[in-house]
């Protein structure tokens, strides 16, 4: 199963992220990155492949700031 | 030994705090936010579940919580990331020196401050203000209430009118958050600064900048964000940007239980506050050679008296004598002591709180019957 990941500007969007998800039934989990070198450190946020759209969806709803880039995880 | 000096650091501190605090410390002192691994991730997670329960007690969203070390250390950050030269602040005439000297400070770079005369009067009051208005005026911050005497102001009305006409508004809750209510909303305030030590019972060296929305905010100080590490330039998003530096973890999770405290016994908390203080102004009226200065009817549970003509420092002393921990002096309240014209012997403060019983009220009242 393919997982997304969200990526997001600070580890407490990524917090309030999951929090969010996980309420709206959506499995989330947050995990350091490094893929992208324009911001050096981030943080992202794992979802599965087919919750990708609703939890985007979600996310934008409720302000949080997002990159804008969506990352696939082995 | 009996502690009425609340008002300064409340004391004892619930179990549940100091137990977060010790856990913290034997368990898990990772740094939050900073790596990937599991134990800081877990470290990061207990530091956001109290930025949610403050943003759930204050009314906000988590992110508009900034942690600080102190109420000093959240005015100096409010102060100095909103105001620019040129604009001008009105603050109240109770206010403590940690509103009064950065802005002493911000007068140097061409910050104007006005500073207004409350009266017993709300209307009176919400009239001062509204004179001192300009079309430069960018900021109003008031102390909900006052650390020396313990008098509530209207903020919710200030800030209503605040509103109104575009302008910033800021309150000091350092004296009444665990005490009142102090939900943004309930006080009409854009921001607010709160110590974690003294009503909401967590340690010292915790505090926050609250804000009901994104300001913008210049940070005031620089540095390790644990995000956007190839910038090299400060990031302005919240909280992080605001945060730099390692966070106080222990501290953060014992004023966590703190709040959690206080949001499970705050009315009992209140009624109790409320009724050692109404107790305490009726037996020390009736003790000749005591004059109050805090009013009738409680408004958070601060009491300031003087004693004959007593320094009230020698007064302190007394009390510390027979096992009665008060503050004497100026309580780092210029402004409100020179209102009092109480600026050459100070006031002695009984403060109550969490731990403080009937018992204790009585002492104090003997001793001083006896000085």
């Amino acid at each position: 199963m393919s997982i997304k990941c969200i990526l997001v500007r600070s580890v407490t969007y990524a917090q309030k992220s999951m929090d969010l998800l996980e309420r709206k039934g959506i499995t989330a989990r947050i995990s350091k990155q490094t893929a992208d070198p324009k911001y050096g450190c981030s943080w992202c946020v794992r979802v599965r492949e087919r919750d990708l759209s609703r939890a985007l969806e979600i996310l934008r709803r409720e302000n949080i700031r997002l990159t804008g880039d969506i990352y696939d995880l082995p | 030994m009996i502690y009425l000096d609340h008002a300064a650091s409340s004391f004892p501190k619930p179990k549940q705090v100091i137990r977060a605090v010790c856990q913290n410390l034997e368990r898990n002192t990772a740094n939050p936010g900073r790596s990937g691994h599991r134990m800081s991730l877990q470290a990061a997670e207990a530091v956001y579940q109290v930025r949610q329960r403050l943003a759930d007690f204050f009314g906000t969203q988590p992110e508009l919580v900034l942690f600080c070390a102190n109420a000093t250390d959240a005015i100096n950050k409010a102060f100095k990331g909103l105001l620019n030269p040129g604009d001008h602040v009105i603050i109240s005439d109770l206010e403590h020196n940690a509103v009064l000297r950065p802005l002493n400070e911000l007068k140097k770079q061409g910050v104007d401050v006005s500073i207004v005369v409350t009266e017993p009067e709300e209307n009176r009051t919400i009239g001062n203000v509204l004179r001192l208005i300009r079309p430069q005026t960018r900021l109003v911050f008031c102390t909900h209430a006052s650390n020396v005497t313990g008098r509530v102001l209207p903020l919710y009305r200030l800030g209503k009118e605040c509103r109104a006409r575009g302008i910033l508004f800021g309150a000091d809750v350092s004296q009444s958050a665990g005490h009142l209510p102090c939900r943004l909303e309930d006080l009409s305030a854009d921001f607010l600064c709160c110590p974690g030590h003294k009503g909401l019972l967590g340690p010292q060296g915790t505090g926050c900048l609250v804000l009901i929305r994104p300001l913008e905010m210049k940070s005031l100080i620089q540095g390790g964000t644990g995000g956007d590490s190839l910038l090299e330039t400060q990031p302005e998003f919240y909280p992080e940007g605001y945060e730099s530096g390692t966070l106080n973890t222990p501290g953060i999770l014992g004023l966590g239980e703190g709040v959690r405290f206080v949001q499970m016994h705050g009315e009992q908390l209140r009624r109790q506050g409320e009724a050692l203080y109404q107790d305490a102004y009726r037996k020390l009226k009736e003790i000749r050679g005591i004059q109050l200065y805090s009013p009738e009817h409680c408004g958070v549970p601060v009491l300031s008296f003087s004693f004959r003509n007593f320094p009230s420092e020698e007064v302190t002393a007394f009390l510390d004598r027979n096992g009665i921990c008060v503050r004497g002096g100026f309580h780092c309240a210029a402004l409100t002591h020179r209102k009092l014209n109480t600026d050459r012997h100070g006031l002695v403060r009984a403060s109550f709180g969490f731990g403080n019983r009937a018992e204790d009220v009585q002492k104090l009242a003997y001793c001083l019957k006896n000085y």
